[in-house]
């Protein structure tokens, strides 16, 4: 009895001694030390980020989230039998009679100004808003990595000059520099995603480039560059074949949030008049267009509200978690 | 410091000058501006010179303190930073204190009971308002509180301190997330340092272990991100000050751009750079003051 006491405390005061051996999540500290000694060969870095994961429900929460909001993108017919545009599944137009009405057994959302079925507007509204934050990330994470392998690699004058753009960058107000961007890009009628994702892009790489900065000058001390490096690899060659995968899982990270934040600035935009245009099935435009009609007509703020709030939500908590999971520092 | 001032400030003027459209033509609407009228714009604004040499033109009128005159109502900038400056620093101030006396009791609650279900919560709850937009929760705050309910006034600034209470909590909510994760990392990592275990031996009580030992050396990632984001907060403001209607910075730059009225959005511009500049400056010497470990020789 005495001895398995003192076995306890024993275990307990290691652990607080040692707490980096502590897992992260709840109640999994018994079973992590099982782990430990039985497949200790077996441990890698992702795979200890996986197993921390996927004992967390808010990580299944998300990865829900954006499954869905993936395939509404991909399929949104998955989704809703009716087309934009039509008043219900056998094609029919929309009738003007059914302006604004509320929710209802047919139309789960209501219907819009033009009678149309909400439901089928707001989800196919999924598809834009992702569509330009995977191209805004795409640009940003492609300056990112290409300056910040500059930045990195060589040190000295092209590092300084780097340095310094990225603090002028950063200086810059974001939203008032993005609204001007996009007023200098193209007038109103003449604006399309491709315009706003080139102004998210070209607005969002400097917390990129100084992310993959600070990898590559880790990486590119360690030995196996060191080695390539030896045997006469190219420059290009290392940073690509040798750098680039060992370098880019932060950035990844960041990019996952960086998704969820793209789809809110890009609403945000929108919704000034300054991003996508008028006629496109877009939330941001939703949301503008029911502000005005928000005392008749709730269903029209709340409902495309709710979408991108969940669509961002998604993005955010995945970027977060796989942080947490991939920091040793906070394990 | 000095070389991104003007890289930065010279970034605003490169974008502002390709925006389209002609500024004086702006100011004329349809009409056919005399040419002598052309002239005296083109002379007072230096229009006729490269864009190098406006930039440099126009940084000796600002290192005299000088930001220039509005092109649409010849007001000069200064004056128009006198009335409307004081509008966003009030917001932002407001913004600030919510953000404190939430966020960093909220943060050490969460560092203490560690993966327990309320730090879950309050992750859950943080990332959530994370990832609402700010023009959203504006745009239903307004609505609720304001139209519906009928609690806050919804527009302008004619209620005096009143007016600004709504647009800063609405702020406030949407950026708190950021303190808390600060505050809570901080600490977290505080708790692991020998001198809290050596405190805790000694048989110091928590709370004195809290707030003598982790709270005070937790401070200083807590207020470089407190001073960072007031910094960029000033410019941030625009979406709130805009569905608000609060005639701050942002709003004013906001407002100026689709009048093309150039000095004005390159005057705010450069005063939220330099705002921004100078906080971060003064982030750094409060480092030194709070750590005693870093100096600056």
């Amino acid at each position: 009895m005495r001895g398995s006491t003192r076995v306890f405390v024993m275990t307990e005061l290691t652990d607080a001694l040692a707490p980096e051996n502590a897992e992260g999540g709840g109640g999994g500290r018994g079973s992590s030390n099982v782990d430990l000694a039985t497949d200790d060969t077996k441990r890698t870095h992702l795979r200890d980020a996986w197993r921390l994961l996927r004992r967390r429900p808010i990580f299944w929460v998300a990865a829900f989230l954006i499954a869905v909001f993936v395939s509404m993108t991909i399929v949104p017919q998955l989704f809703t039998a009716i087309a934009p545009g039509e008043g219900n599944p056998s094609g029919e137009f929309c009738f003007l009679a059914d302006s604004r009405q509320g929710p209802s057994a047919d139309h789960w959302f209501g219907t819009d100004v033009q009678g149309c079925d909400y439901y089928t507007q707001v989800t196919y509204g999924a598809r834009i808003s992702l569509r330009v934050a995977l191209g805004a990330t795409a640009i940003t994470l492609t300056i990112g990595i290409l300056l910040g392998s500059l930045a990195g690699y060589y040190s000295g004058f092209i590092d300084t000059l780097i340095s310094r753009l990225i603090d002028g960058f950063l200086a810059l107000p974001y939203l008032v520099a993005a609204i001007i961007v996009l007023s200098v890009l193209a007038s109103n009628a003449g604006r399309n995603e491709w315009h706003v994702m080139a102004a998210i892009g070209a607005l969002g790489w400097p917390a990129v480039v100084r992310l993959y900065r600070a990898s590559v000058l880790q990486v590119k001390s360690l030995e196996y560059v060191q080695a390539a490096k030896a045997l006469g690899a190219s420059d290009a060659r290392i940073l690509a074949r040798h750098v680039l995968p060992n370098a880019l899982a932060p950035v990844l990270v960041e990019a996952t949030t960086g998704m969820g934040v793209v789809i809110s600035v890009e609403a945000t935009l929108t919704f000034f008049g300054v991003g996508l245009p008028l006629d496109s099935a877009s939330w941001g435009i939703m949301i503008a267009e029911a502000t005005g009609r928000f005392e008749n007509s709730p269903h029209l703020l709340l409902f495309p509200g709710a979408y991108l709030f969940f669509g961002t939500l998604g993005f955010i908590i995945m970027g977060e978690l796989l942080r947490e999971a991939l920091d040793p520092r906070l394990r | 410091m000095i070389p991104v001032f003007f890289i930065a400030t010279f970034l605003i003027f490169i974008i502002i000058r390709v925006l389209p459209g002609d500024p004086i033509q702006a100011q004329f609407g349809e009409r056919r501006i005399p040419d002598n009228l052309r002239e005296a714009y083109i002379d007072q604004y230096n229009l006729d010179e490269s864009l190098p040499m406006q930039y440099v033109l126009y940084m000796k009128d600002l290192l005299t303190g000088d930001f220039g005159t509005s092109i649409a109502n010849q007001q000069s900038i200064n004056d128009m930073f006198k009335e409307r400056l004081p509008r966003s620093l009030r917001l932002a101030s407001l913004v600030i204190f919510f953000e404190t006396i939430i966020g960093i009791p909220v943060g050490v609650w969460a560092a203490r009971h560690r993966d327990s279900f309320i730090d879950n919560g309050i992750l859950v709850v943080t990332l959530a308002v994370l990832a609402m937009p700010v023009f959203l929760l504006a745009v239903l705050a307004q609505l609720y509180f304001g139209l519906k309910w009928g609690l806050f006034p919804i527009s302008g600034i004619e209620d005096g301190w009143m007016s600004y209470l709504l647009p800063a909590v609405v702020v406030a909510v949407s950026s708190i997330a950021i303190n808390i994760r600060v505050v809570r990392a901080t600490l977290i990592e505080t708790f692991r340092e020998d001198y809290i275990r050596t405190a805790r031996a000694k048989g110091a009580n928590s709370r004195r272990v809290l707030g003598i030992h982790a709270l005070r050396n937790s401070l200083i990632p807590i207020v470089t991100i407190l001073g960072v984001r007031f910094g960029s907060m000033i410019g941030g403001l625009l979406v709130t000050e805009s569905i608000f209607n609060i005639p701050g910075l942002g709003f004013t730059i906001v407002s100026a751009i689709p009048q093309r009225d150039n000095t004005i959005i390159i005057g705010f511009s450069i005063f939220l750079v330099m705002a921004y500049m100078l906080i971060n400056f003064l982030v750094d010497l409060l480092y030194a003051w709070l750590d005693p470990r870093i100096r600056y020789d």
